[in-house]
């Protein structure tokens, strides 16, 4: 009987990692690098006679019946899975196979909403349940809940900056993240952040600027064809070539998300495992990393976290380089104006890279929320009846995974080249200047479409 | 005795009519890594056998195919599989206490 215990801890420990896909086949990625490539100077070619032919400023507006009602019900069924899956993680047994919060929030919300945020529309804008139930407690005081602070401008978005690293730790290195009661201590401490955020400056103040995931899901949003703001239909990647002005900390949040997204895969790359094992056995290096571990911190996480400071640095000083280029070329405007209105149409990349990573990951891991329905807690209920599910790992088709990644690779490398040229269009108005200035941002895009097809080629190692 | 070589023989004409082939890897294992490649491939469909031998105590799980296996000091331990699901698959050993384990070896599925 112990011995069967013993088995079943650790069986746990190891979270979803069951399955990887296969890497792409060689012959594969070097089709889809060719097609960047060529498709990347079709789009030039395109540019260099007549003007953009899709008007991305063009708006459909939606009329849905009864769409109050329906948002209404969304929202109550957002606040209730919120609290389901918070009261499981305190509550429920704290194996993460047979407890719902694991993954509702790793696979059902942070890859399945975004996905859904990508593919439609900025969700999380009608359906955040912090700002839901902060709202509900807004119309319970009529309205004398908050300080009314004025946000100090300065601070641009960087709150949010700060908090979007904390999660990108939470999800990338932190040892803990699958143990259902850690993981809703650190949900619950993000909110009470948030609704003091909300207190102190307003809700719309801290939504914008504060809260990492209004941000995060609103640039994913602005991919979808849905703008939910307005409640009009738009063209896919529209959203990110809209002349909105920008301030710095809103370009490192984007740069730091996109960065975070490609560092989720190269962390399972054997470059990053041979780095980190050549970081271990340098001499020098691993008396200081033995140094810090005797504090109780563990020597990977230290790598990890210095790795996952570097890279959105150096994706920063990659844009950096581009932008300045961009302004060399045209001699005009300056780096950090262009910075700020370029940046955005770097988007469509990460999203598609994002979708080809996750999607094996959101059909087989995603599969946990059918027999979790039924018993959130592991309390052994069977609401539904689908408390017996067996997960089928046969769902995620090689053939599947290899096509559409690269395809979704291609076609979001070519709405992104679109997308800045259309934005050069606008930003250095004649059609020569824009020609010139999108030489640096084409080679950008060219390298960081390559590196996530390089990405997607090697072995999973995890 | 004739029957069984004919059986055999029935086997293998079964297995190449299917496409299906007969992979058979010894691992030998050094304090938990092995001291060959890092990933076994096969095909979809094939007759995997995995022979471990380890210089020490370890028990070992196969993801995907969920098989377990605890090679003695010094002894083999053998599982064999048909591959039907196709992917890469982390083998990994089993501690106790919590924590993250590097893979011992990864089977890749081809299809």
């Amino acid at each position: 009987m112990l011995a069967l215990l013993a088995w079943a801890a650790p069986a746990a420990a190891h979270g979803f990692g069951q399955r990887f896909d296969l890497p792409l086949p060689l012959w594969l990625w070097v089709t889809g690098a060719g097609a960047t490539i060529v498709l990347s100077f079709a789009i030039v070619a395109l540019f260099v006679r007549e003007s953009p032919p899709v008007d991305t400023r063009a708006r459909l507006a939606l009329r849905i019946p009864g769409l109050g009602w329906i948002a209404g019900a969304a929202r109550a069924v957002s606040v209730a899975l919120f609290l389901i899956a918070l009261l499981a993680g305190f509550f429920g047994a704290q194996d993460p196979y047979r407890n719902i919060i694991v993954t509702m929030v790793w696979v059902a919300w942070w890859v399945g909403f975004a996905f859904a945020c990508a593919l439609i529309g900025n969700l999380w804008r009608p359906l955040n349940p912090l700002a839901v139930l902060f709202g509900w407690a807004e119309r319970a005081t009529r309205g004398r809940l908050s300080l009314r602070l004025r946000y100090p401008p300065s601070l641009g978005v960087w709150p949010a900056v700060v908090l979007f690293f904390c999660f990108a730790w939470a999800e990338l290195v932190w040892r803990d993240k699958d143990v259902p009661v850690y993981l809703a201590r650190t949900v619950l401490v993000y909110s009470v952040l948030a609704w003091a955020g909300m207190l102190a400056f307003g809700r719309e103040a801290w939504l914008e600027r504060g809260e990492a995931f209004s941000l995060a899901f609103g640039i994913l949003g602005r991919f979808g064809p849905v703008d939910t703001r307005e409640g009009a239909l738009r063209f896919p990647g529209a959203g990110l070539a809209e002349a909105v002005r920008v301030p710095f900390s809103f370009v490192v949040f984007v740069l730091l998300m996109l960065a975070t997204v490609t560092f989720d895969g190269f962390l399972e790359t054997p470059l990053h495992q041979a780095l980190a094992t050549r970081v271990q056995s340098s001499p020098a290096l691993a008396r200081l990393l033995f140094r810090l571990s005797e504090f109780g911190v563990d020597e990977d996480a230290i790598i990890s976290t210095v790795a996952l400071i570097a890279f959105p640095l150096l994706f920063l000083a990659a844009y950096w380089l581009a932008s300045w280029a961009m302004v060399a070329m045209t001699g005009k405007s300056t780096v950090i104006e262009v910075a700020c209105a370029f940046v955005l149409t770097l988007v469509p990349i990460a999203v598609a890279y994002h979708l080809s990573h996750y999607f094996s990951l959101l059909v087989t891991a995603g599969q946990f929320i059918i027999p979790l329905a039924s018993d959130p807690f592991g309390y052994g209920w069977n609401l539904f009846g689908t408390a017996g599910y067996k997960v089928n790992l046969a769902i995620a088709s090689p053939y599947v995974f290899w096509y559409g990644a690269v395809t979704l690779v291609v076609v979001g490398h070519v709405i992104a080249v679109y997308l800045a040229h259309a934005v050069a269009l606008r930003e250095f108005g004649s059609r020569r200047l824009a020609l010139l200035s999108q030489v640096p941002m084409l080679a950008l895009m060219v390298g960081y479409t390559m590196l996530s097809l390089w990405i997607l080629a090697q072995p999973i190692v995890g | 005795m004739q029957r069984r070589i004919f059986m055999a023989a029935l086997a293998v004409f079964a297995a190449s009519a299917f496409g299906q082939a007969e992979k058979t890897f010894d691992i030998a294992l050094a304090d938990g890594k092995p001291e060959g490649g890092q990933t076994l491939r096969v095909t979809k469909g094939d007759k995997v056998v995995l022979r471990w031998k380890s210089d020490r105590q370890i028990a070992l799980h196969l993801h995907g195919y969920d098989l377990e296996t605890t090679v003695p000091a010094q002894g083999t331990t053998t599982m064999s599989f048909i591959a039907n699901l196709p992917g890469r698959f982390p083998v990994s050993e089993h501690t106790h206490g919590p924590g993250h384990h590097r893979a011992v070896l990864y089977l890749e599925v081809h299809p």
